[in-house]
């Protein structure tokens, strides 16, 4: 545990040095092992352009044609990439203000974007102003815990999807953030929101046994970590077991690299999250090893003696 | 746990079943993580996708002619933090004059949400509209409540719950065991008897940002948005001649 922590650690240090690319183990490259590429974003709040060289804290950094630019360059390099948002598209440019959010998802579409959930800050322009810009928006936008009866974003929103990325099968969900006292109510209008908790159980019930997918991601809105018993990042990975992957965001948080939780099996959840305004672009590489299946499918009942039972 | 094959009496026998068993077993694969490395992705320094910048470029070009106006000459660096900062504190006293200048009224004071803050840092020299539209990008209104002096007393306790949200310079908090220990209106004692005029965003007066305690108090919602109290204010100070200076002074201090 300590010792893999390290090594995380160590590899993502010397990525941030090496720039783009993350650095191919041989072993890995040889053995003929399935690489799925996971590139993220959070919290871009309609920063189009990057920011200005002069800027105090991230200056000439960001900025959606780059990123479009470094997407295209890893999928030159991958062949099975993923690219996913966390949320909070909207709000903090003039684009949002004069535009809606259309540029926005027109630059995500161009980019591939397979899946997004949404952020509070999605719902600045209302229900009606997100419905608005869906059209634009080629990937699908997933929410689990978000009940949507009755509102213009009825049917329009995904619980989940699964993606079959050459021979491995990532189950996405999404989680937004409780929305009452955060967002105005004329805003999310009858949205019920869900326990996060079990509606992530519920997703990981679905994606493991009924889709059997090989790996889980949960695309969250919920912020990384909280002094007070609000629901986190941090917690939903303690509280549930099955997620692989925590995809974080609203909390603005610049992690160094991916951290490694103890789920509530006591299996390791990895979450990550990459700030905001688009400044940095997460990059998850998984390695799958090809495994039989421990139940043997026979067809034939298999007798369960009361002593092996558990 | 599982017991594949029930044990027969015949040793021989069973080693063969388990042999049909591993056959048919074979067809089922999973992929399972056995590693993982990662990077966090700097974006910059790369030529940007041509693409993307043709989709960019129509709405760039009619945006860029406003937004890049300058606005006004900041004269010190502001940055925003807890539990005071010259960038709240500068947000806070200009919805104060404009919200006096827009009703012809006296203000007590003004307060304003951190996370309605949406920039860190504004530097020192010219500013433009588009920086006050990152800084302040939200469609939020300027509310003028009139609270009663036990709300006054929850606004206040709301402020230092949140370990400081920006003031203006009319209120003066001494904080003990994240409890108000002394409270200046204006220079003058806190009056749990008497009403406060307080200014803030329509966001916060709605109840936002857990402000719930707000909602049921008089709200008077101008007809401007808190960046265009802004954009006023720089264009008056401008148009006088004058550069925008704020620094912190003391409007929330912990006594331990």
């Amino acid at each position: 545990m300590q010792t893999r922590r390290i090594f995380l650690k160590k590899i993502a240090l010397g990525s941030a040095v090496a720039g783009l690319g993350g650095i191919p183990l041989q072993s890995f490259a040889a053995g003929g092992v399935d690489k799925l590429v996971i590139l993220h974003s959070n919290d871009v709040h309609s920063r189009i352009d990057p920011f200005p060289d002069n800027d105090k804290k991230f200056p000439g950094m960001g900025g959606m044609a780059n990123k479009a630019a470094i997407i295209k360059k890893i999928r030159g390099e991958e062949d099975n990439v993923l690219l996913l948002d966390a949320g909070d598209i909207f709000q903090g440019t003039p684009y949002f203000n004069f535009y809606g959010g259309e540029l926005e998802m027109k630059l995500m579409s161009e980019m591939k974007y397979d899946a997004g959930t949404m952020g509070n800050h999605d719902f600045d322009a209302g229900i009606d102003g997100f419905v608005k810009q869906l059209p634009h928006a080629t990937f699908p936008i997933l929410v689990a815990n978000y009940d949507f009866t009755g509102t213009a974003l009825e049917n329009k929103i995904e619980q989940y999807k699964v993606f079959q990325k050459k021979n491995i099968k990532v189950g996405v969900f999404g989680l937004g953030i409780e929305l009452k006292g955060l967002v105005p109510e004329k805003l999310f209008e009858k949205i019920q929101y869900l326990d996060p908790v079990e509606k992530a159980k519920e997703m990981v019930a679905i994606l493991r046994d009924k889709e059997k997918c090989d790996y889980i991601i949960c695309l969250s809105h919920l912020g990384y970590q909280y002094k007070d018993d609000k629901i986190s990042d941090v917690k939903l990975a303690a509280q549930t077991e099955g997620i692989d992957l925590i995809l974080g965001g609203h909390t603005h948080t610049f992690l160094d690299a991916p951290v490694i939780y103890k789920n509530f099996a006591d299996k390791e959840v990895l979450i990550n999250q990459v700030g905001w305004a688009g400044v940095w672009l997460g990059r998850v590489d998984i390695f799958f090893e090809k495994k039989r299946t421990k139940k043997w499918h026979s067809g034939k009942p298999v007798k369960v003696s009361k002593k092996t039972r558990e | 746990m599982y017991q594949p094959i029930s044990r027969g009496k015949n040793l021989l026998f069973g080693i063969l079943l388990l042999n049909v068993f591993f056959i048919t077993a074979s067809c089922s694969y999973y992929y399972a993580e056995s590693s993982h490395q990662a990077s966090q992705v700097r974006v910059m320094e790369i030529t940007p996708d041509s693409t993307a910048n043709a989709l960019i470029l129509p709405y760039k070009s009619s945006l860029d002619g406003e937004m890049n106006a300058i606005v006004a000459e900041i004269g010190n660096e502001m940055r925003k933090s807890k539990p005071e900062s010259a960038l709240g504190n500068f947000i806070c006293d200009v919805i104060v004059k404009q919200g006096e200048l827009v009703t012809g009224n006296n203000i007590d004071f003004g307060v304003y949400n951190y996370g309605g803050i949406r920039q860190d840092v504004i530097a020192e020299g010219p500013i433009t509209k588009g920086k006050i539209f990152e800084l302040l990008p939200f469609e939020n209104f300027g509310a003028i409540v009139t609270l009663d002096g036990p709300s006054t007393l929850l606004l206040i306790q709301k402020i230092i719950d949140e370990e400081g949200w920006p003031v203006s310079g009319e209120l003066q908090i001494v904080v003990k065991n994240n409890l108000p220990e002394k409270i200046l209106i204006n220079g003058a004692p806190f009056d749990i008897s008497k009403s406060y005029v307080v200014v803030m965003n329509d966001y916060m007066a709605g109840g936002g940002d857990n402000s719930a305690f707000l909602t049921g108090q008089k709200v008077d919602v101008l007809g401007v948005t808190i960046r265009a109290m802004m954009l006023n204010y720089l264009s008056a100070e401008t148009a006088a001649g004058r550069k925008i200076y704020s620094k912190t002074e003391g409007r929330i201090v912990y006594a331990d």
